[in-house]
């Protein structure tokens, strides 16, 4: 199971948002796609997901062309998690979840016992069960996050595209949103996901892809990746790249300067 | 993990079925169809012709088993050519209404929207008006209303589907403006129309009415609006699909555009023809949605059974009152507002949070 993407391009008219994008996920692994606002991440997502056609390239599923999947087909390989929803009218956890089974309920049908178990089975996944009844509404943030999430996974995809997955929530939902979408790449699961926060790259990142101004800046390992010169490339500023030990692991991080003087902080590492 | 007692809003761990408490779900249906089913009866009985509700079942169960008469021929006629008539019509144009407004508001992902949304009440209405101006007959006035409301919509869908990024704003703007310059036009024919014979007739007729159809006029109302409900009704679970933004419901690998077109003609057919048979009757298609969200839930799956049952009920209650509050008969667009506004002000003072 992978996604390739080669030598993609997308513009809006003259406009060029995406220019000779290429590079290859495969499953089990978490890939970050890092860059500004307005770094063509969201663009590429769409690309990947078939939801435009209108690009230069190619995106390869399992070596296959996607042009070639009509949209049932896609749904049936990879699912999407949008960045956040602000759902109108106020539908139960279970019935929102229910809704990914969309592609294969056929029209005039209704969702049936298969569709139901497989919801129940996502809820335990991700240890939402206790929402069940609950209104999508009336959830936390972190919550409805792992929510859409089950939404993907009962599509029965091994591919999950996430925009910003984290963007709304708070610093402790952040990390057990991320932590459950660790676990899910462990099971097999390849998870594409964009974010604007480089730390969490650092956490849980198998490979991340920095894009400036609609081009690959970087592509490969997060530590890597990331160095202060990327940085500063990517988000126009200074930062300084620290590593600390938690048990075996060495992690990086990363500070901001405070700005005026561009002095870095002392490094630890 | 002990066994909760009663197991109410909780789930069953063996069961794959643990949504929205089912057994609430059809109690409160239940109770709602018995309400439905007596106001059937009763509204044979009452009238300025009162017949009891007993003689009423005798006569409508001789039209399938014939039994002995022991009512009076006049009380027959009552109730077979004059209210039977208007009963199914008021079921037909409630439950019709209430249906389009469900979707409508589904479609726009937006509660305050009603079935008029893309024109199809102002087209109606301007077919209705010329019709009576240029002296149509009955069947050439309905039928103008019914192919002007269809034309309305058609202009609003096919204008608003250009503004490709964001087809949904496209199609609202486009219908506002189809639906004002209908409005327009019917304005213009009430200033042209003759003032003794023509205009009172084009008012009295834009405010909706029942009392004028007859039992061979039902099949122009029936025929569409069953052709609108039918699939919409057998939809009903993929409707909720159409309250997801366009990129997440086409990632879920549906054709979302293919089904808002199919849903947006079905809800059409059916508003146009309601408008062309019974005028304009506002109110239903915006409120009785939110009464049916309320009592199930927003799933379609429920809801918009629910809301066609509660739609049908409450334009026949609406239109009893009509027959005996006063002794000639209150236009039903003035009397739903009537009936239906304070009860929804009353319910939004009561409990404001929950209204959506």
């Amino acid at each position: 199971m992978s996604i390739a993407v080669k030598n993609l391009s997308f513009a809006y008219g003259s406009h060029k948002v995406l220019e000779d994008i290429s590079f290859t996920a495969h499953e089990g692994e978490m890939v970050y796609v890092l860059g500004a606002n307005g770094a063509g991440k969201s663009t590429l997502f769409r690309c990947i997901l078939g939801l435009t056609d209108s690009y230069g390239g190619i995106v390869l599923l399992n070596g296959h062309d996607i042009r070639k999947f009509n949209p049932s087909q896609l749904a049936a390989q990879m699912a999407y998690i949008p960045q956040n929803t602000f759902p109108t009218f106020s539908y139960s956890v279970e019935e929102t979840i229910l809704m990914g089974r969309a592609a294969f309920i056929k029209p005039f049908h209704s969702p049936g016992k298969k569709d139901y178990v497989l919801v129940r089975d996502a809820m335990r996944q991700l240890n939402i069960e206790k929402l069940a009844q609950k209104s999508f509404k009336e959830i936390s943030g972190g919550e409805q996050q792992l929510v859409i999430i089950a939404r993907a996974l009962v599509q029965q995809t091994k591919i999950l595209i996430m925009d910003e997955p984290t963007s709304s929530l708070d610093f402790g939902n952040q990390l057990r949103v991320l932590r459950k979408v660790k676990e899910l790449t462990k099971k097999g699961y390849l998870v594409i996901l964009s974010s604007h926060n480089p730390e969490h790259a650092f956490l849980f990142a198998d490979r991340v892809l920095a894009l400036a101004d609609g081009k690959v800046a970087g592509c490969g390992k997060p530590e890597e990746v990331l160095t202060k010169k990327l940085m500063q490339k990517l988000y126009k500023e200074e930062v300084d790249i620290g590593q600390v030990q938690w048990g075996e692991r060495t992690i990086s991080y990363c500070l901001p300067s405070l700005g005026g003087e561009n002095e870095a902080y002392v490094s630890v590492g | 993990m002990t066994k909760l007692n009663g197991e109410k809003r909780g789930y069953d761990h063996n069961s794959w079925r643990f949504h929205f408490p089912h057994t609430q779900i059809i109690k409160r249906l239940s109770i709602l169809s018995v309400i439905g089913l007596i106001l059937f009866f009763v509204s044979f009985a009452i009238g300025r012709y009162y017949v009891p509700v007993i003689d009423v079942i005798k006569i409508l169960f001789n039209l399938i088993f014939p039994l002995e008469p022991t009512w009076s021929s006049q009380a027959e006629t009552v109730v077979l050519q004059v209210r039977l008539p208007r009963i199914i019509a008021a079921i037909l144009v409630g439950g019709a209404l209430a249906a389009a407004g469900s979707v409508f508001q589904g479609i726009f992902k937006n509660p305050l929207v009603s079935p008029d949304i893309m024109g199809a009440s102002a087209g109606a209405g301007f077919g209705a008006a010329l019709g009576l101006l240029l002296s149509f007959g009955y069947y050439g006035t309905s039928t103008t209303a019914f192919i002007l409301g269809l034309v309305a919509v058609f202009i609003a869908l096919v204008v608003g589907s250009k503004m490709k990024n964001n087809p949904t704003l496209g199609m609202v703007l486009a219908g506002i403006m189809v639906g004002s310059l209908f409005t327009a036009g019917v304005s213009f024919i009430k200033l042209v129309a003759d003032p003794m014979d023509e205009l009172p007739a084009i008012t009295y007729w834009l405010m909706g009415s029942l009392a004028s159809i007859r039992l061979g006029d039902l099949l122009f109302l029936f025929v569409p609006v069953l052709v609108g409900i039918v699939p919409l009704f057998l939809l009903r679970w993929h409707l909720n699909m159409l309250t997801l933004e366009d990129d997440e419901a086409r990632a879920m690998g549906l054709n979302i555009r293919q089904l808002r077109i199919i849903v947006i003609i079905c809800a059409t057919l059916t508003t146009s023809a309601c408008v062309a048979m019974s005028g304009m009757i506002g109110w239903v298609g915006l409120v009785i949605p939110h009464f049916a969200r309320k009592m199930v839930g927003c799933n379609f799956q429920v809801m918009l059974p629910t809301s066609i049952v509660m739609g049908a009920g409450f334009l026949l209650a609406v239109d009893d009152l009509a027959r005996i509050i006063a002794s000639s008969e209150i236009p039903l667009g003035i009397l739903t507002a009537f009936v239906g506004a304070p009860f929804f002000l009353h319910l939004i003072l009561k409990k404001g949070r929950e209204i959506i």
